[in-house]
């Protein structure tokens, strides 16, 4: 079986939150003001006197440990939103996705997906920017939309307010001969390399329609069907 | 380890300090979810601050007859970003034009003040003194030379509620039916072409067909380049449907005929032999439509009705084994593309001006109609002949409303006194009051400007200087008359020869309804204030009609009042499109008529019943605009253009667009990318042909007919066919429309841009 | 006394919601460790850090 990223988030998260968690009830319980009279503490290979252990154990229960934790959550969070599942475990997306898998639909998506030209973790493959790489926007808009969700403060159907990254659509296409030999690619170039204005004019959509997701339209519910 | 630190002698205070300690850990907790809260806040702030745009406006592009629908993002009172619409009809693709029309809001060289010539030099003047001179030229001319001596040369890109006041004040006011416009020079034959079969004008079909058609007939057009979001939606077709065959006959070997399946490249000028060998294929094999045939078709030789035995007949001189030589396609593909059109399921059929701009024009598009009406592929989704229109609003502006020379609104005839009678009591004047004189049509009006029979034209929103055939004949004749140009950006062809110059609003700095080409109405809602003293042409327009003494007559003077006027005028005729109110254009991604009442959505397909309000129910298609309700097929002789090569001008000359460039430049020209992308206009030359004049890439060359001669620089381009040069029509610097023939439809008086018999030869830097 | 009870509790519901992230991951779980567990950790250890200057100030070590 091969070693993945989540084997590790797993087994590195579950132990330092149970480390943690061990460490945070017996720092919780602890005098501090009563630990001259206590006796020393064998940690392993040494010995210590109870005040040191106590501070030791404490700073590793509130530095330390969530530290890590926290790392390695973020890591989780990351890394997930690589992953098609990450992204459709939020309803809202699941056009995105199905439409994505869907032999008949001509969307930018669909296409790409058909002709396997992003073989793996396809909606990272164009949004990449929610990973690690990418730009910050990206990133603190992914968290609002992350909040907006779950406190189910947003209108269906979703719409974007930011604009995309066109390095995602360049990082593929810029050099082929195909874009090369477009002279407005290059004479336009300064505004697609600055996303003043998005290749998706001249392209076609690359996701259903804000129509297609209303609740209520005719697409809506196959539209909608969990991911498998 | 052993649990230390922990004294259990002291549990006395530990609930006080426990049940504290708990507190405080909720207090703490809910302080965490504040600072969650707080970040988010943060976050929430951080976007909104970061966007680009404040608010987006649907509107419609001012280029093409695509017509695409757009999204208009401003900020700070400046158009920051433009979108394709993904709810319009062009399903959120538009152009690179389309792209950069931020920057169109923006370009150099806009005209600011009314000027006048003085001394041979446009000098600024005022508003008053400008018009008050157009008013006074206008009263004198119509007072000591009559209402023929003054003139109407309108435009495609006008609004139609401007259109529409201008063909009133024209027709109904000054009483002359010297209106007319550039759509003569690109619309015309196909107009002619569908009210001879149909009875009525404009496509039956929509854009939406090309999600069905099983088979592209793309003849005398370059989509790819000229209407890139429509051959986009052919291309999406064929992606899902890799069976879907695309078919595009063309002199050249454009970027549209690299993503077609079969290029079928003519000799200039022949191609009506194609058509009727086409016909001939279909009724010798049997690939006709008996049953649609008997129900929906009448045959007729243009004088009198016939019967298909004589079509047959006719058709035998097009066998394509008697055709190909001359064509320049042999029979197997003409037998080929007969065989794909009549068989596939579903034909859709697209055309511009290969077609439109020619001598037999109005034959070409009688028998494109004829091969879809022969064939039945008439009437189901993909199964269409679909005319593509080229500019944004010469369908609802022009045609429609009747801004031509022969015409009076929603298809009626000057020359019909009838229609007359009818315009006349809708419009509210007297009796008699319209003309039964048939206007001057674009090539006829120059040519009275030429002998001095027109003393004033106003030419409004279009650049004959440099669009019309044989320019430097016309140009010369706007000289001797007394030009008025309105126009956005200074210095085209035009303004050189005009004695008065006004400053137009252009595009959202002001509003109004454009018709595109599948008759959808989309409204332009105003978002920008025009720079410096520039107004709309409507303004312009009232303010004429008030200084001529018809302020009366034109009593609808803002758009909103005028569309209001217009939609119940069309109340009284097939072209009925009264349920499109000012508020559902606002509302809606536009309408396409027929649409009768508000509660009506439009009409997709024409003559189809449930789709088309005025076909009766049970009757299936229904071709109401002819007294016997069919369509009519012609039979149409080939008759060569009278431009054909000989030792003298041995080759052809053909025009067009490209896709970085709109018409004649005067505002694409000016947007820095789309002018680095296109470059400076060249003459493009075959290989084959270079070689033998002894051209190489980058020299000089003059291209010279009977008509004028332009010189530039050549490009040697496997594009051309040979024995065929071309060159686009954008750039001023290199006029083609110099060395084009001035020779024009006798049915549509169309002239033909597309065939010119030339010589081509190096010269000297 | 118990000088550190309310850092630890905290920091023991934020462990308990990271676990729970951590091996069931999702939108809720995902916005609770973000914008709750997050501050929740970063409060305590900053309580903690200042409980240990002034611990360090009153032995004169700073």
């Amino acid at each position: 079986m091969r070693i993945d990223y989540i084997h590790l988030v797993y087994l590195f998260g579950t132990l330092f939150c149970l480390l943690g968690i061990s460490l945070c009830i017996r720092t919780a319980r602890t005098r501090f003001g009563k630990l001259q009279d206590a006796p020393p503490v064998s940690l392993w290979i040494t010995r210590l006197p109870a005040e040191s252990a106590a501070k030791l154990i404490a700073f590793g229960a509130l530095i330390v440990l969530p530290a890590g934790a926290v790392f390695i959550a973020n890591y989780h969070t990351f890394e997930g939103v690589h992953e098609v599942g990450g992204c459709a475990s939020c309803h809202v997306m699941r056009p995105m996705v199905n439409d994505m898998q869907d032999p008949n639909s001509g969307t930018l998506a669909a296409r790409h997906y058909k002709n396997k030209w992003i073989a793996e973790n396809q909606c990272y493959q164009c949004h990449s920017d929610y990973g690690f790489s990418g730009n910050m926007e990206a990133k603190m808009t992914g968290f609002r939309h992350l909040a907006r969700y779950t406190t189910h403060t947003y209108k269906e159907p979703i719409t974007a307010r930011v604009r995309f990254n066109n390095q995602n659509c360049l990082n593929c296409h810029q050099g082929t001969l195909k874009f090369e030999a477009v002279q407005s690619h290059h004479t336009a170039g300064s505004r697609l390399a600055s996303n003043e204005m998005i290749c998706l004019n001249c392209h076609g959509q690359a996701h259903p329609t804000s129509i297609q997701r209303t609740p209520g339209s005719a697409d809506y519910s196959r539209l909608m069907e969990p991911f498998r | 380890m052993r649990e230390e630190g922990i004294d259990p002698q002291n549990r006395s205070d530990t609930s006080d300090i426990t049940r504290r300690e708990a507190l405080v850990t909720l207090g703490v907790l809910g302080g965490a979810v504040a600072a969650g809260a707080t970040g988010w806040g943060l976050l929430e702030g951080m976007v909104a601050l970061r966007q680009p745009v404040e608010s987006w406006h649907k509107s419609v592009c001012r280029f093409c007859g695509t017509g695409c629908g757009v999204l208009v993002g401003m900020k700070d009172g400046s158009v920051v970003d433009v979108r394709g619409d993904e709810l319009a009809h062009n399903k959120g693709v538009i152009c690179v034009k389309g792209s950069m029309l931020p920057q169109l809001t923006r370009i150099p060289g806009r005209l600011t003040s009314p000027k006048i010539r003085k001394n041979g030099t446009l000098v600024d003047a005022s508003w008053d003194e400008a018009m008050a001179l157009v008013a006074s030229q206008f009263s004198d001319a119509i007072r000591y030379y009559g209402p023929d001596s003054v003139a109407f040369y309108g435009s495609g890109q006008l609004f139609t509620e401007e259109s529409y006041t201008a063909n009133k004040l024209f027709k109904a006011g000054i009483r002359t039916n010297n209106v007319d416009g550039n759509p003569r020079l690109c619309m015309a034959s196909a107009a002619s072409g569908y009210v001879q079969t149909y009875g009525k004008d404009e496509p039956p079909g929509s854009y939406e067909d090309a999600d069905y058609a099983d088979c592209f007939f793309i003849f005398g057009a370059n989509p790819y380049e000229c209407h890139p979001p429509i051959f986009e939606r052919i291309r999406q077709r064929k992606r899902l449907h890799p069976d879907t065959v695309i078919i595009c006959v063309d002199p050249r070997r454009t970027m549209t005929t690299l993503h077609s399946d079969i290029h079928l490249a003519v000799v200039p000028g022949t191609d009506l032999l194609l058509l009727n060998a086409m016909a001939s294929v279909i009724c010798e094999e049997g690939l006709e439509n008996q049953e649609f045939i008997q129900k929906h078709v009448r045959f007729s030789d243009g004088n009198k009705d016939c019967d298909i035995t004589r079509f047959r007949e006719f058709l035998k001189a097009y066998a394509p084994e008697k055709v190909e030589r001359e064509l320049g396609v042999s029979a197997q593909d003409i037998r080929r593309v007969a065989f794909l059109f009549a068989r596939s399921k579903a034909t859709m059929s697209l055309w511009t001006m290969g077609v439109n701009q020619r001598t037999q024009g109005t034959f070409l598009n009688n028998m494109l109609n004829g091969l879809h009406l022969i064939t039945g592929q008439f009437g189901r989704p993909g199964a269409t002949p679909f005319s593509l229109t080229g500019q944004p609003n010469a369908c609802g502006g022009v045609r429609d409303t009747g801004a031509l020379a022969h015409a009076l609104p929603n298809g009626r005839l000057v020359a019909n006194p009838g229609h007359r009678a009818e315009m006349e009591k809708l419009w509210k004047v007297p009796e008699g009051t319209i003309s039964p004189r048939l206007g001057l049509d674009a090539l006829a009006l120059f040519r009275a400007m030429e002998q001095g029979s027109v003393k004033v034209a106003l030419i409004m929103c279009t650049n004959p200087g440099t669009t019309l055939p044989s320019a430097s004949r016309y140009q010369a004749a706007m000289e001797k008359c007394f030009t008025i140009v309105v126009d956005t950006v200074e210095d085209s062809e035009t303004q050189r020869h005009a004695q008065v110059v006004l400053p137009a609003a252009l595009w959202v700095e002001k509003e109004g309804v454009t018709g595109q080409g599948e008759r959808r109405y989309q409204l332009t809602e105003r978002l920008l204030t025009p720079p410096a003293q520039a107004r709309s042409d409507l303004q312009i327009l009232v303010d004429l009609a008030d200084r001529l003494g018809h302020g009366d007559l034109i009593t609808a003077r803002s758009p909103e009042a005028v569309w209001d006027e217009w939609r119940n005028v069309s109340a009284n005729s097939l072209y009925n499109f009264q349920g499109i109110t000012y508020a559902r254009l606002k509302k809606e991604r536009g309408l396409q008529w027929p649409c009768p009442n508000p509660e009506h959505p439009g009409t997709t397909r024409r003559y189809v019943e449930s789709d088309d309000p005025f076909v009766q129910k049970g009757a299936g298609i229904e071709f109401y605009g002819n007294h016997d309700k069919k369509a009519v097929v012609y039979l149409r002789p080939y008759i060569p253009s009278p431009e054909r090569t000989s030792t003298d001008y041995p080759m052809y000359l053909t025009t067009g667009r490209i896709l970085e460039q709109f018409h004649t430049g005067t505002l694409t020209g000016r947007i820095q990318e789309l002018q680095d992308a296109a470059g400076p206009a060249k003459i493009q030359i075959n290989p084959q042909d270079a070689f033998v004049l002894r051209i190489q890439d980058g020299d000089p060359v003059e291209v010279k007919s009977k008509y004028g001669s332009v010189r530039g620089e050549a490009v040697l381009t496997e594009m051309s066919r040979p024995g065929v040069v071309f060159a686009s029509f954008y750039d001023a610097r290199l006029l083609i429309n110099f060395a084009v023939a001035d020779n024009y439809d006798p049915a549509s008086k169309e002239p033909e841009f597309k065939v010119t018999a030339v010589s081509v030869r190096k010269v000297a830097t | 006394m118990r000088l550190l009870h309310w850092e630890c509790w905290c920091a023991f519901i934020g462990f308990a919601i990271t676990l729970t992230f951590v091996l069931f991951p999702g939108p809720y779980e995902m916005a609770v460790f973000t914008f709750v567990a997050q501050p929740l950790f970063a409060i305590a250890a900053v309580s903690y850090l200042w409980k240990v200057f002034l611990d360090l100030r009153s032995r004169k070590l700073v």
